[in-house]
């Protein structure tokens, strides 16, 4: 019994981590700086923020939704940290402002999806719209600025290093975990714990599903699928955060795209458009594939419009392989429900 | 029973209307503690919409619900949950994602503050299931299950709300017979600890198994209600249909010519070494269990789905596979089983549904000849009685007969001399019934060639001329019209493979 | 009262724009601004011109329940890649070679969208995406950083000639070329047999296949000609700015599908009018012109955008599914009067 538990485990793991484990030997041994602690450190840190992006994409992809202000929203909750930053107000408070205008952005959208019952694309797509003028009009289209000080201290110590070890002199060989990625890592873990630990995982498989099977259960759907975005929007707020320690400053453009990102990131890792399928883990996966992409072909010094058709072939691909992944679960059920 | 006098639920004048149609008109019925309330009638008649509201799915236009003597205001789905209300629907509602234990126990999961109490909710699947005699652990994932055992899986569901009332509907459509045993040692068990239960079941004989009283509905209203014992199985049959009930399959004998439509050794996702014909002048049925590979070895065979191997004839031609346009235009027609889903464009009007396979006969250019198209359809509208104002009427506003007719009139116009019919008569009313028996009767006389799948068995065995019983995937066995009752094509669909 | 408000429910995005037009002419009278003048509503006409060829495009994808998110790149890919025998040098070909070109490139570009949809299976968000992206990385590969510009004045003329002027108000070339595009996709819709299997396949994909539509097929074309009109847009739009460029029209497949939606173009497919495609497209250049008129920033435009998109997709749902309601309780009326007074 408890090896069957164990193979039912195995044939569940989301095939994108194989793609990424693909792509990666293929980066490590073909392009000559990649596998360089230098580079990969530089990798995870700018991962980390489409990592979060896709996993809050992931939920909603899910639950049946699509939430296309994730990138709008990061713009938006970024220009209102860095501005409360600049007026001088201690730092948790303007994290926590940010958050609060992510999740009530969420809010929003989540009303116009399961209230007004404007399908997702479309409410998401022009609360995009939305979100973005609000970053525009915020910071007057501006980069903000902010002098550092004591109250926010804390910036200049999540920008820091959590870990450092020198290979050897050049900057390439130094492995430096940042700060934000334990800070990715930690939020990630919160999630997934949320997902797995509570009902909440349950419940947005069961809606995204049927969503009448789901209310049939007894479940109040429309709650929770403002919820859920609630929950997108406070993690497009988290990479906000990430953004703005990161660059030290705050465009209001910043987010601009990021959520065709996250969508393909999320979609790379396995999750269906249509809803009740997929897994957190993948879309994480997924993002980490875009950006070993993305970096091996810099690193080879390839042009970064080049980039952009290779990045429309992995995605292509990586749907394909995904969805022969699919089939051939199928087959094997076929063969093993019939016994 | 030993209360039988209070009843513990009532619908009291309950009434309720869709766009269309009329599901229920002014139905009374109560239940008692600790019995088992046969609900019988046609599809359409109004059981599931009655429960629906019993389950707070859909709300009542009319009448009152009364619990233990106390109304029920705004019922929804959790309020009824909480009222002790449990269903086991006719459809399957799974999560394919989630492991069985999640299943059972969604929407109202035992917690430790706000975490799920994984061990407490396994380890009470675990005895749920041992309890009804289920093997399999419950981590596993719902899609890993068989069709039976996410049935079963069902029935633990409805078991962990410890419910007052669990309501049944066809719950043994797709179960084996010793689960069927297993079933209603179980249903027994729930009567000894006081439950009230309805029960909808299209099989009879486990009626007057299992049951203590029987209602009667026929199109939307209660015919009657009687204790089983007082009642017989002929009595039942005939308040079902309204009439006597030879009269509703109108079958006169005509000369059979060529093979028109042959399968042979198809093979696919869910069923194994099919082959099967039908000749001009004659209607074959399909019989056998739901999940029993009916569906899907038509759906393949006009090309809907892939299939891994074997032929398909029409008229002695080979037929290409996965191509349905090229069988439609070989002359077959095929009315799917879903007509909602799979049938019509129901935010389209008849005369755009009913003209969609045939545009190319009708218009060669290319280009819509609109007068031509209107008085075409508006002749088969006229011809198959279809009732309606206006051709443009948007499909999804007629009732389900009218819309099957609909779906008829489409392939009637593409002049289609091979008719494959699934499930023609499910959920429609029992007038629209009997006049698509005439039709199909009077399609084989003019020399068409007929494929029928039913679950109701007296439709198959009222219309074929010959049976075909799948069972398990396979063709379990083929009857003639003499040799096919009630028995042998039962006995046969639940064949096991090894027998 | 009832036939009052069908036509209401008819004619839905007609309203909204009666309603903007009031709305920026009062707001700019009280500025002391012009706004409904001849010569201005000619200048939002054709701006909104290019708009439509893009909406009729991204039309067309969303009746058959899909999405095109490639039409910007393939705009800015297809010029970049023929632009150059545009340009106004002795000696170059005649004008219709490379325009030919484009357009046959774009519905190369189409059929690809449409094979990764029908025959791989991908979401149309996916592959249209994947494309998008691939086309706007080969327009930067093929021209770098430079721009095509000094165009033919023959070439020219597509984008910017006038054919008459009435009253001051000016009738341009992209304005026939936009009525022939929407009489053409306006019959080709309504009245052949290739329009109702459209309309059917996006009302019921489903059931397509099961009447015997040869689905992939009606999709791929569906593709075909949606990427094919983003590469004729292109055209127009390099026309009237003077140039090609790798980067040029960033934003334009979220301007199609805005064009479309407040066009009244139902998402979930198989419902819409092509003509509520102009009324979009002239909606959001009335927008955008009253405001700039008003010198409203820039993004605030987006901010009444988005709006504007949630509102009215909120209110065209509502009205779709009373228009419908609506039909139906007229013809149960119809029929009753006919059967009382025969």
């Amino acid at each position: 019994m408890q090896a069957n538990r164990h193979r039912l485990r195995l044939s569940n793991l989301p095939n994108s981590i194989f793609v990424f484990l693909f792509v990666f030997a293929l980066a490590s041994f073909g392009v000559p700086k990649f596998f360089s602690p230098g580079n990969l450190s530089t990798l995870l840190l700018q991962a980390s923020i489409l990592m979060i992006l896709s996993t809050g994409m992931a939920l909603v992809l899910m639950s049946g939704g699509i939430d296309l202000s994730m990138g709008g929203n990061l713009s938006m909750c970024g220009v209102v940290i860095a501005l409360c930053l600049r007026d001088g107000m201690h730092v948790l408070w303007a994290i926590g402002a940010g958050v609060l205008c992510g999740a009530l952005f969420g809010l929003l959208n989540g009303i116009f999806v399961s209230k007004m019952k404007v399908p997702a694309f479309i409410a998401t797509f022009g609360s995009m719209g939305i979100a973005q003028s609000f970053a525009n009009t915020l910071s007057e289209k501006r980069t903000i600025h902010w002098e550092a000080g004591p109250q926010n201290r804390l910036l200049n110590f999540l920008g820091g290093d959590v870990l450092r070890i020198e290979f050897g002199n050049q900057a390439s060989m130094v492995l430096s975990v940042s700060f934000l990625v334990l800070l990715t890592v930690c939020v990630l873990i919160c999630v997934i714990f949320l997902f797995k630990k509570t009902v909440l995982g349950a419940y947005i498989y069961a809606i995204g599903e049927n969503e009448e099977t789901a209310r049939l259960c007894g479940i109040d759907t429309t709650k929770w699928k403002i919820f859920v975005y609630m929950l997108s929007g406070a993690l497009a707020s988290v990479a906000a955060l990430l953004v703005l320690i990161r660059t030290n400053s705050m465009q209001p453009t910043s987010g601009d795209g990021l959520e065709f990102q996250a969508v393909v990131a999320a979609v790379l890792g396995g999750n269906s458009l249509k809803g009740g399928r997929g897994n957190l883990y993948g879309a994480l996966f997924g993002a980490l594939t875009l950006y070993v992409v993305r970096s091996s072909l810099t690193l080879a010094g390839i042009d970064t419009s080049v980039t952009m058709i290779v990045i429309g072939a992995v995605l292509v691909v990586g749907m394909i392989l995904n969805e022969l992944a699919v089939r051939h679960e199928k087959n094997l059920r076929l063969r093993t429900g019939r016994g | 029973m030993e209360d039988a006098a209070r009843s513990l639920l009532e619908f009291r004048h309950i009434s309720k209307s869709f766009p269309g149609v009329k599901a229920l008109e002014d139905v009374s019925i109560d239940l008692r503690a600790g019995e088992v309330h046969a609900i019988v009638g046609e599809n359409g008649a109004g059981k599931s919409t009655l429960m629906k509201i019993l389950s707070g799915a859909y709300q009542a236009d009319e009448g009152q619900l009364m619990l233990e003597g106390t109304p029920v205001q705004k019922n929804n789905p959790k309020m009824s949950e909480q009222l002790g209300i449990a269903m086991i629907y006719q459809e399957l509602n799974v999560t394919s994602e989630l492991s069985v234990a999640n299943n059972v126990f969604l929407g109202h999961e035992p917690q430790r503050g706000i975490f799920i109490n994984k061990k407490e909710m396994e380890r009470r699947t675990a005895e749920l299931l041992d309890s009804i005699g289920v093997n399999v652990p419950p981590y596993t994932l719902m899609k890993n299950l068989s069709i039976a055992q996410q049935q079963m899986i069902e029935i633990a569901k409805a078991l962990s709300k410890n419910a007052k009332i669990i309501v049944f509907d066809e719950p043994t459509s797709s179960l084996t017979e010793t689960e069927v045993k297993e079933l209603f040692r179980i249903i027994s068990d729930l009567k000894k600890k006081n439950v009230g239960m309805f029960y909808i079941s299209h099989r009879l004989d486990e009626i007057f198994e299992i049951g203590d009283r029987v209602t009667i509905m026929r199109d939307g209203k209660k015919i009657s209600t009687s204790l089983i014992a007082d009642i017989t199985m002929e009595k039942i049959v005939e308040g079902i249909a309204g009439r006597r009930i030879e009269n509703i399959y109108p079958r006169t004998p005509c000369a059979k010519g060529d093979v028109f439509f042959e399968i042979k050794n198809l093979s696919g996702d869910r069923f194994e070494d099919v082959s099967l014909n039908v000749r001009s002048g004659e209607i074959v049925g399909i019989a056998g269990l739901v999940g029993s590979g009916r569906s899907e070895v038509v759906k393949a065979a006009f090309g809907v789905d892939p299939c891994r191997s074997g032929e398909v004839f029409v008229k002695g031609e080979k037929a290409p596979g996965n191509n349905p346009q090229k069988l439609s235009r070989m002359g077959i027609a095929f009315l799917p089983e879903d007509r909602k889903r799979e049938g019509l464009a129901l935010a389209l009007s008849i005369r755009e549904n009913s003209v969609i396979s045939a545009l190319r006969r009708l218009n060669p250019l290319g280009v819509v000849r609109r007068r031509q198209e209107h008085v075409t359809v508006r002749k088969y509208v006229q011809d198959l009685e279809i009732s309606t104002p206006t051709i443009e009427k948007l499909t999804k506003f007629l009732s389900g007969g009218t819309q099957q007719k609909v779906v008829i009139a489409k392939w009637l116009i593409t002049q289609a001399h091979t008719f494959i019919f699934d499930e023609p008569t499910r959920g429609i009313d029992i007038g629209s019934k009997s006049s698509i028996y005439g039709l199909m009767d009077e399609l084989v006389a003019q020399g068409a060639a007929i494929i029928m799948i039913s679950s109701e068995l007296p439709e198959v065995l009222g219309m074929s001329d010959r049976v075909y019983v799948m069972a398990q995937g396979r063709i379990a066995g083929e009857l003639d019209r003499k040799d096919a009752t009630q028995q042998s094509v039962i006995q046969l669909a639940f064949s096991q493979k090894g027998e | 009262m009832k036939r009052f408000l069908k036509i209401v429910t008819d004619f839905s995005p007609l309203l909204i724009l009666v309603g903007i037009f009031a709305f920026f002419a009062a707001v700019n009278a009280s500025y002391g601004n012009d706004y409904l003048t001849m010569s201005n509503i000619s200048v939002i006409v054709n701006q909104s011109c290019f708009l439509t060829i893009i909406g009729i495009g991204q039309a067309l994808v969303i009746l058959t329940g899909g999405i095109n998110l490639s039409i910007g790149s393939v705009m800015a890919f297809t010029t970049v890649m023929w632009g150059r025998m545009l340009m106004n040098t002795p000696g170059h070909v005649h004008y219709a070679i490379p325009m030919l070109l484009v357009i046959a490139t774009g519905m190369v570009i189409g059929l690809v969208n449409g094979v990764l949809i029908t025959k791989l299976k991908m979401p149309p968000f996916i592959a249209t995406f994947a494309v998008m992206y691939a086309c706007r990385g080969m327009a930067w590969v093929a021209l770098g950083k430079k721009v095509i510009y000094n165009l033919s004045p023959a070439f020219r003329y597509w984008g910017t000639g006038i054919i008459a002027n009435v009253n001051g108000f000016m009738f341009t070339v992209p304005m026939v070329v936009v009525l022939v595009l929407l009489v053409v996709t306006g019959f080709m819709l309504k009245r052949t047999s290739l329009g109702r299997k459209i309309y059917f396949t996006g009302s019921n994909p489903v059931a397509a296949k099961f009447s015997g539509i040869p689905t992939d097929r009606i999709l791929i074309l569906v593709y075909v000609l949606s990427t094919g009109l983003a590469a004729f847009g292109g055209l127009l739009y390099g026309a009237r700015l003077n140039s090609f460029e790798p980067g040029m029209a960033t934003k334009a497949h979220f301007e199609a599908i805005t064009v479309a939606l407040i066009g009244g173009i139902a998402m979930s497919g198989g419902f819409g009018n092509i003509w509520g495609v102009l009324c979009g497209a002239v909606i959001v250049s009335a927008i955008y012109n009253g405001m700039n008129t008003l010198s409203v920033a820039s993004e605030l435009q987006t901010l009444v955008m988005g709006a504007l998109i949630i509102l009215t997709v909120a209110f065209n749902q509502f009205l779709v599914t009373k228009n419908m309601a609506l039909r139906n309780e007229l013809d149960e009326s119809k029929a009753r009067t006919k059967i009382s007074n025969p």
